[in-house]
């Protein structure tokens, strides 16, 4: 499993890095981690013709933590998030990381590019989606800002448009919300069978401001909004866990079968893990 | 046997080959360069089932890169394989598919350039034309009536089929009460994390061939045959392997193809199988229905047991042949149980998937996961509790020798006592994950056993075309004492290395550091059948304590020489050669080495020169034939095992967990425990993965959907949970130092026990396990048809058991 | 381009190379410098085999081109101890019979290499910093037990 020949540039400022995308237009892919990438590589699934490395250009690596964001830079690996104490800052992110891939995936692979690379089982999308992140996006016209809402538009597929690279992406800086990430996984690490992103805020025994996004069941991080809509104001009793779990499971939309579960499981899934969550709360 | 008396074994000690293991200089076979050496990639079939119409390497040919090109009609002076049984249908098989492909995977051509990268770009310019076929995969389709056929020459799809009746069993059945049920045992691939590879040299005439194969001689006999060539002008080595499982035991196509490319480019060839190519050019196993039928007693013991057993065999196009873990199914089904009647009908059908073969515990995990549910089936039925059942059933210490209704013949054993040992030690990890789920209502804990007996050193049944199960080894005596072993087969991480130090120090009574092995060079040990079958353990040291004898005897001959006493006055005592209540007339290994060596002037009459055996050790006791009634003793000793898996089940998500795993184990004398207990923990892992985790699966149209790590998933230290191991020790009447072996008995009560666990746990909802891998969509699916709660209603869920 | 030239410091010694971009760091390790030690196991980046450190971060040689360790600092297994001599992790490997057919070895050490100990408390911490390591001889106990006792460990239970 060896992947086909490419070509190879490493640009040192953000500036080389958008006119090598405008040379090559979409010949080229932006490697940053690599670690959704190398591997289609590695198949052949993926052979990009150029490939522009991201991965030395300072500007974006790094983490800062402002009164209103946390940003973090797009060559930000997961493992260096992980470890920093501005972490703290977005409790449904720091709740999101651990359940990503394993420690050595995390090592190379980026927060923006996991982003990026849109995968429907995947984590940190949900997490920005339940958050309310924002995505900044340069092209060679200038930069742009895109929602997390509105940046996810299918399985792998985002908004971005050819040329344009994420720079960085910005969490909410809520410290003191309660953020939850829970899966439905075979094994410790895999991509979620069904998994749920929670971001709410707690006071007095009564959430409000609830966000919930669910993935791994279909396509983008989906917000389940008629789960938002019945916690929503609602004091913290012991049958708001089984009515949320039952809502969400109802408001699930064509959640998908593979060899590892049916749609009916997955429906179920979502429901239970809702469920599990706000029961924790 | 006290012999040279070191006494090593049975005690704790690391291994002796790790060092260079742990250090990264360990050679495997991808770390073999040679000069000049290229390198091959495989085009395999992306279709189930087509015939092949035509192959166009010219565009590959193009390539500047490109050694060579071409399909099964260029592989000139290639015999097919051999067909040695006369019981099966005939695949003529030829080591590149010639007319048909009958399984996605199935190598059709093969490029050669100087890197597998620049030969994975050639792979496009080679253009193959499928005219496909309808395609069949499962036992069913393969056994419809107007079934597409997958030999035109055959009469249907089954390429064995073994239908047995037994009057007995007919009477008990129409006399008695019965349970009738099928369980089905999935598909698996073993995957050990090295992948097969051969890197083949053709220099002076002789061809020398590094390997993955667990069976290096038989490599060299089957590549000698279908090559063409001399068997003394083949070298096979395969020293060192990164696991086999089973999976690295055929003689597969690739290895016969890059040896004939390293005689036809005058060049080193070397291939790696990569993943992707293992997951579906590797064998698989265990593809299995058992439908079962138990006559039992009012007090629940099971009077007679018959069955019919399909294999889903995949494509058939294998050498060995993969049919014969179907056979020791069917063979060892009555395990230790005193059932003295059964009739086990065997069919193994050709599919279109990629060919089954042996995997770990060959057939027995299927049987087990059969019996072991089906007593709880009768226990359920006659109110009878299983425990209760099998301590019944079981066989008594003094009930051995027992002969199996299969013909099988258990030898010894502890079954009860290891059985009565697990539910102890079981007993308190159940408490304990009760205690640490007190108070959740969303859990379910339950424990299930699984009681087995595990056939060891098999008979070779005529597969490769030996009908014998002996090995053989090489013991040298150099001239300075130091010891030099050569023994055919490789490591594959089963300890051999070590066992064989062990043997050689306490035999001879020679320090460790002055023993030097090799391992699986057919050019340096003498014939061997190979690792497998757990036999290692028996054979090797059969043959090591043979040929050490031989030496020990013409040791004391030479001693007796240089101390002029007579020979039967000479003992072997810490080493030394010595008469018998005369301990300074003593003379070293060294000194008979130097007189038997250098100075054969000091020899006695009638000793020649030479201080070495080559011995060969062949099992009593053992059957390479079945009788007239087909019954056949097919194994020359039997371990004993009683497996415990504690599961937790989350009733929200129907994630089943095991939590703690109890084995009591009984393989005879122990030459080194540590490596046993390592053996049944690996095995233990393969079980609990099969049972919860690795599924091949394929689509209707025969495209394989599990052929990558994120689809068939092995699980890591965080699924696999803390094993208890405890040992009883009875030793074989009749085997070499009264070992018995072990190796696949981790695996064989595996699905048995966990099945037997989840169905416990959720025994509320009634749910009759009858199928692997348990899945959590099974797991909810069981609960919703009993009308359980739904997984967000916790309230429902009532307490913890 | 087809060729990159790269610098790189692997187990202490610089070494510079010409590279296919395309070049994994499994093979460069491999088959350009002959070190052998760092298997591979399944390509993709899932069974661990072919872990290595690259500036101290235990990461997967086998999704990771030679090029992008340029101007980085690589330890294979090879570079744990001096020739002849053993880490106090392999010894402990030895000691507690983790390996058995050894082909996953050296991937599991060169993640306990990289780790802090501190932050993999207990049993459970144990289990899961070798979960992105697959072995398939072992049943990862023996592994678990070398790992305590290399980190002091044995005594809490």
């Amino acid at each position: 499993m060896k992947p086909a020949l490419f070509d190879y540039a490493r640009p040192g400022t953000l500036t080389e890095a958008l006119a090598a995308l405008e040379t090559y237009g979409d010949e080229a892919k932006i490697l940053a981690g690599g670690q959704s990438l190398v591997p289609a590589m590695n198949f052949r699934l993926a052979y990009p013709a150029v490939l522009v490395d991201i991965s030395q250009i300072d500007e974006l690596h790094a983490i800062s933590a402002g009164d209103r964001w946390l940003t973090i830079g797009a060559t930000v690996t997961q493992r260096e998030l992980e470890r920093s104490l501005d972490l703290q800052s977005n409790p449904v992110l720091a709740a999101a990381l651990p359940w990503i891939g394993h420690l050595q995936t995390r090592n190379r692979g980026t927060v923006a590019g996991s982003l990026a690379h849109a995968d429907p089982a995947a984590e940190l999308p949900a997490a920005a989606v339940a958050s309310g992140a924002e995505i900044d996006v340069a092209s060679p016209t200038g930069t742009r800002v895109v929602p997390a809402g509105d940046f996810f538009q299918g399985p792998f597929t985002t908004e971005l448009r050819a040329g344009e690279i994420v720079v960085a992406v910005r969490f909410p800086s809520i410290p003191t919300t309660r953020g939850v990430c829970d899966e439905v996984v075979r094994r410790h690490g895999d991509f979620a069978i069904a998994g749920v992103a929670m971001q709410a805020v707690e006071s007095a025994g009564t959430i409000s401001d609830v966000s919930l996004a669910s993935f791994g069941i279909g396509g983008a991080p989906t917000k389940l909004s008629a789960t938002e809509a019945a916690l929503e104001g609602q004091e913290l009793r012991p049958e708001l866990a089984a009515i949320a779990g039952r809502t969400a499971a109802e408001e699930v939309e064509e959640p998908w079968s593979d060899i590892h579960a049916t749609g009916d499981y997955r429906r179920q899934a979502v429901g239970a893990l809702v469920s599990r969550m706000v029961a924790g709360l | 046997m006290t012999a040279g008396t070191q006494q090593l074994i049975g005690s704790h000690r690391p291994r002796r080959e790790d060092e260079p293991l742990l250090t990264g200089n360990a050679t495997f076979v991808a770390d073999i360069k040679l000069p000049r050496m290229v390198e091959a990639t495989f085009i395999r079939s992306p279709v189930a089932h087509a015939r092949l119409i035509g192959i166009d390497v010219a565009a590959a040919l193009d390539s500047p890169d490109v050694l060579f090109a071409g399909s099964g009609a260029d592989l000139t002076g290639v015999n097919a394989y051999p067909a040695h049984l006369s019981f099966i249908k005939a695949v003529n098989q030829y080591p590149l598919a010639r007319d048909r492909v009958r399984y996605v995977g199935s190598p059709v051509a093969v490029v050669v350039a100087p890197d597998r990268y620049r030969a994975e770009d050639a792979v496009p310019g080679v253009i193959v034309d499928y005219d496909e076929l309808p395609a069949i995969t499962t036992i069913a389709e393969a056994i419809a009536p107007e079934a597409p056929l997958l030999y035109d020459d055959w009469p249907d799809n089954k390429i064995l089929d073994f239908p047995a009746s037994d009057p007995e069993v007919d009477h008990w059945m129409s006399t008695l009460p019965l349970v009738k049920e099928t369980f089905s045992s999935h598909r698996q691939s073993a995957n050990p994390i090295e992948t097969r590879g051969a890197v083949a040299e053709y220099r002076n005439g002789r061809l020398t061939v590094w390997s993955t194969t667990q069976m290096p001689h038989i490599a060299r006999t089957t590549i000698a045959v279908v090559l063409g060539l001399p068997e003394s002008k083949v070298r096979v080595i395969a020293s060192n392997l990164g696991g086999g499982f089973g999976s690295k035991n055929y003689q597969y196509s690739e290895e016969m193809v890059v040896a004939w490319l390293a005689m036809r480019l005058r060049r080193p060839v070397r291939w790696i199988e990569d993943r992707a190519e293992h997951l579906i050019s590797t064998i698989h196993a265990r593809e299995q229905e058992m439908t079962m039928e138990a006559a039992y007693e009012p007090d629940g013991t099971i009077k007679a047991v018959r069955c019919d057993l399909y294999t889903n065999q995949g494509s058939g196009e294998l050498y060995i042949p993969g049919v014969t873990s179907s056979l020791v199914s069917a063979g060892s089904l009555t395990g230790a149980y005193r059932i003295s009647h059964s009739a086990v009908s065997v069919s193994c059908v050709v599919t279109n998937k990629t060919p089954s073969g042996a995997y770990r515990g060959f057939g027995q995990p299927e049987a087990v996961f059969a019996m072991e549910r089906t007593i709880e089936l009768v226990a359920r039925a006659s109110g009878v509790d299983s425990a209760d059942i099998r301590k019944n059933m079981l066989l008594r210490p003094e009930e051995h020798p027992y002969t199996m209704p299969s013909g099988g013949i258990i030898d010894s054993g502890s079954h009860i006592e290891a059985f009565e040992m697990t539910q102890r030690l079981a007993a308190g990890k159940l408490a304990a994950a009760r205690d640490r789920h007190a108070g959740d209502a969303t859990k379910r804990i339950g424990v299930g056993y699984a009681v087995y007996v595990e056939g060891t050193t098999p008979t070779y049944f005529g597969t490769t075309g030996f009908w014998t199960s002996y090995d053989s080894v090489a013991v040298s005596v150099e001239i300075d004492g130091t010891v030099s072993v050569r023994v055919p087969m490789p490591a594959i991480g089963q300890g051999v290395e070590s066992l064989t130090s062990t043997v050689i120090a306490d035999t001879l009574g020679v320090d460790e550091d002055k023993i030097d092995i090799s391992l699986g060079d057919t050019d340096l040990a003498p014939y061997g059948l190979g690792s497998w079958g757990a036999r290692g353990a028996v054979v090797t040291t059969g043959a090591l304590v043979k040929a050490s004898n031989e030496i020990i005897e013409k040791a004391k001959l030479i001693a007796a020489g240089l101390l002029e006493a007579s020979p039967v006055d000479i003992e072997l005592s810490e080493g030394k050669y010595r008469v018998k209540g005369s301990p300074d007339s003593a003379v070293s290994l060294a000194e008979v080495a130097v007189a038997a060596r250098a100075n054969t002037f000091l020899l006695p009459e009638g000793v020649d020169a030479g201080l070495e055996s080559t011995a060969a050790y062949d099992p009593p006791d053992l059957d390479h034939f079945p009788d007239s009634r087909g019954k056949m003793s097919a194994a020359a000793t039997w371990s004993n095992a009683s497996h415990a898996a504690i599961v937790v089940v989350d009733l929200p998500t129907g994630i089943v967990k095991v939590v703690d795993y109890v084995v009591v184990h009984d393989c005879g004398t122990v030459i080194n425990p540590t490596i046993v207990e390592g053996q049944i923990e690996g095995g233990v892992a393969q079980g609990i993965g099969g049972a919860l985790y690795e599924h091949v699966v394929y689509d209707q149209s025969g495209q394989p959907q599990s052929a990558n790590f994120s689809d068939y998933l092995l699980p890591s230290a965080v699924e696999i949970p803390p094993i208890t191991t405890d040992h009883i020790e009875t030793p074989a009447p009749d085997m070499p130092l009264g070992v018995k072996g072990t190796g696949e008995s981790g695996t064989i009560g595996g699905c048995g026990s966990i099945a037997n666990a989840v169905a416990d746990a959720l025994s509320e909802f009634g749910w009759n396990v009858t199928a692997t891998p348990i899945t959590p969509g099974d797991v909810r699916g069981a609960i919703d048809s009993a009308g359980g709660p739904a997984p967000w209603d916790h309230a429902e869920h009532g307490g913890p058991r | 381009m087809s060729s990159v030239e790269i610098h790189l410091t692997v187990n202490g010694e610089q070494v510079s190379a010409h590279v296919e971009p395309r070049l994994l760091l499994s093979d460069f390790l491999r088959d350009r410098l002959g070190l052998t030690g760092t298997h591979v196991g399944c390509e993709h980046g899932i069974c661990g085999a072919c872990t290595v450190m690259v500036d101290g971060a235990a990461v997967r040689s086998c999704i990771l081109f030679a090029v992008q360790a340029d101007g980085q600092q690589v330890t294979t297994v090879e570079g744990l101890a001096e020739p002849g001599l053993m880490s106090p992790m392999q010894e402990s490997f030895r000691q507690s019979h983790a390996l058995q057919c050894g082909f996953c070895t050296p991937g599991f050490l060169m993640t306990l290499e990289a780790e802090d100990p501190e932050d993999w408390p207990g049993e459970a911490g144990v289990r899961e910093v070798l979960s992105g390591n697959l072995c398939r001889c072992t049943g990862y106990q023996s592994i678990v037990k070398a790992v305590e006792a290399a980190w002091n460990r044995e005594d809490a239970e």
